[in-house]
């Protein structure tokens, strides 16, 4: 026993009130109190009316259109909205749960306490992720039930697209929470930019270097490719698939190159949490 | 016996600033310490490094015998509010408290009654149901001492308690601090109001510039800053000469300083004799129009225990 410990028994024993719970407890209380959070404020709502927005639309469409809603619709019409699910979703949920500690101070009510900054940031990125997760699983199960509805025949990739999506979502959500523990504020921002902006701006510059210098065209499609394998990527790979496409990779690159990409974002979050000063 | 708080050769620095440099201090158990400074004193540096919201540069900072690196046992029975933090707005108090108390480990049947303990000890009872972003500055410092108080602390860390407040709420607070005493619960308290730790404290530690310049027991230091106390005095009339002389003999008066027609000071060199001095402007019929003590007590304490004017730096 070091004399850490003994001092902690010493302590605890000469006052023998409250025994703290096991870390585990400490993640939990962390993971509801962010799941109340969520349930106060206007965010959740928002985005299950942006995961409900297509079948609405379909809904509508039925109602005003003469005829059958299959003939106007296919499958990537029904899902259209997926890409854009896959960006702004973890961006709102996870992009600024940990910058709005530091920025309304109420990391001071928390880093006192008797719980370590890991406890704190797993518990948070636990209710994050819940969140994202369920919204675009309740997205993607709408898509499906409305076809459903519709008799608008989905290809047999489905499920592996909606596989797709979920890793697609947890690597971002992974960014979106890392770049909260950096930026007090704008994280939601600067994850839409990464997941929207960044491969419009990495093309661009692909294209100007084409044109100017002499790489061949095989080599611009193949850097391309692995561009596209990027979790950034993947909402419009999964849309590709549910349009009977297929996808330009075998499905397990892309989940292992979501997977990698949010844990090392978990990381770098968890580093740069440690290290804050407040 | 081990020390509450044990602070040997605390050094922070921010890249070139040192805000701490070489303090060493100790809050001994069921000892109420006062840290006391003006502002920039490095008082809320020292009291993050003690509960890990920063690390220290240098040196040691342990809690009940326990390394302060190892946070979260070091923190076990310790009870903070550290630069007024914010509640979680759209949360009542009861939902704030729930919290604190679950991660704390209260048991899941206790929280309810633990609750109702704490915020009637801090007066908010009534208010446990609405939430606290609707509350003034006081309540919500009221909330943050509910949390603090939460576990049933050993020890308590308050930096500046009553920083905001109107003078109500100061009282309020002072009160409450004070109601917590008990033999085996230690305070640990940063103001940069003499007052306050006069009312609140068995001990006193004086910081400035990030350097420990005093540390001892209140009365002791209440009696060093009643010494060299200047009292201005302004008159309905104007001074006589006679006035003038008899002020010059009056008890422990060291010195006094003609300002204008209608107004002096004082210099004493121990305790003054206020009533006193009033007696002798009534005598010689001049009416008394106004009497303040130059400076704060906390002036006058730094003055006493530097040997220099730091009045800028108390601004």
């Amino acid at each position: 026993m070091t004399s850490n410990d003994a001092a902690a028994a010493d302590a605890v024993t000469a006052r023998g009130r409250y025994e703290l719970p096991p870390q585990a407890g400490q993640v939990m209380s962390v993971y509801t109190l962010q799941m109340r959070l969520y349930a106060k404020s206007w965010t959740p709502y928002l985005l299950i009316l942006l995961a409900a927005l297509i079948p609405i639309s379909m809904f509508i469409l039925d109602i005003l259109s003469d005829g059958p809603v299959s003939d106007i619709l296919d499958p990537e019409i029904v899902f259209v909205l997926l890409p854009y699910m896959i960006a702004l979703i973890p961006a709102v949920f996870a992009g600024r749960v940990l910058s709005s500690e530091f920025k309304n101070r109420t990391a001071y009510l928390t880093f006192p306490l008797p719980v370590t900054r890991t406890v704190f940031f797993i518990g948070k990125l636990m209710a994050a992720m819940t969140l994202s997760l369920s919204i675009m699983l309740l997205g993607f199960g709408l898509g499906i039930v409305m076809s459903d509805v519709y008799g608008i025949a989905l290809p047999d990739d489905t499920a592996m697209a909606l596989m797709l999506s979920l890793f697609g979502i947890f690597a971002i959500t992974a960014m979106a929470y890392a770049l909260s523990a950096v930026f007090k504020r704008g994280s939601v921002a600067a994850t839409i930019a990464i997941v929207i902006v960044l491969p419009l701006v990495l093309e661009f510059i692909l294209l100007i270097v084409y044109l100017v210098t002499n790489i061949s065209e095989e080599t611009l499609d193949g850097i391309l490719d692995i561009l596209h394998i990027m979790p950034v990527s993947v909402g419009n790979v999964a849309l590709g698939m549910i349009a009977g496409n297929g996808s330009p990779f075998a499905p397990a690159a892309y989940m292992i190159a979501a997977t990698a990409w949010g844990i090392a974002f978990i990381l770098l979050g968890w580093f740069l949490m440690n290290r804050k000063e407040l | 016996m081990t020390n509450a708080i044990d602070v040997t050769s605390l050094t922070k620095s921010f890249g070139n600033l040192t805000a701490l440099s070489e303090v060493t201090m100790a809050v001994r158990k069921g000892e109420y310490m006062g840290l006391l400074g003006p502002n920039g004193a490095g008082k809320s540096t020292m009291l993050k490094v003690i509960t890990g919201m920063i690390m220290p540069t240098s040196g040691t900072v342990s809690v009940n015998g326990i390394d302060c690196r190892d946070h979260r046992r070091a923190m076990e029975t310790v009870g903070c509010v550290i630069e007024t933090p914010e509640c979680y707005p759209n949360f009542t108090p009861v939902e704030v408290l729930d919290y604190i108390g679950r991660i704390r480990g209260v048991p899941g049947n206790q929280i309810s009654a633990r609750t109702r303990e704490v915020l009637e000890e801090v007066r908010m009872w009534e208010w446990r149901n609405k939430p606290v972003g609707k509350f003034s500055k006081g309540m919500k410092q009221r909330v943050t001492l509910a949390q603090a108080l939460m576990p049933d602390p050993d020890i308590l860390i308050m930096d500046e308690p009553t920083s905001g407040l109107d003078p109500r709420g100061m009282m309020e607070v002072r009160e409450i601090l004070a109601g917590l005493k008990r033999s085996d619960r230690s305070l640990l308290v940063s103001t940069h109001m003499l007052n306050e730790v006069s009312e609140v404290c068995d001990s006193v530690t004086v910081i400035r510039k990030g350097k420990l310049v005093m540390s001892g027991n209140v009365r002791d230091l209440l009696r060093r800053t009643e010494k060299d106390v200047t009292l201005e005095v302004t008159l309905r009339r104007d001074m006589t000469d006679d006035f003038m002389k008899d002020l010059k003999e009056f008890e422990n008066v060291s010195g006094t300083e003609r300002i204008n027609n209608y107004t002096f000071s004082a210099s004493f060199a121990g305790p003054e004799d206020r009533e006193g001095l009033v007696e002798l402007v009534k005598k010689h019929g001049l009416g008394l129009l106004t009497l303040n003590q130059k400076g704060s007590d906390l002036e006058s304490l730094y003055m006493s225990l530097t040997g220099e004017d730091d009045t800028d730096d108390i601004k």
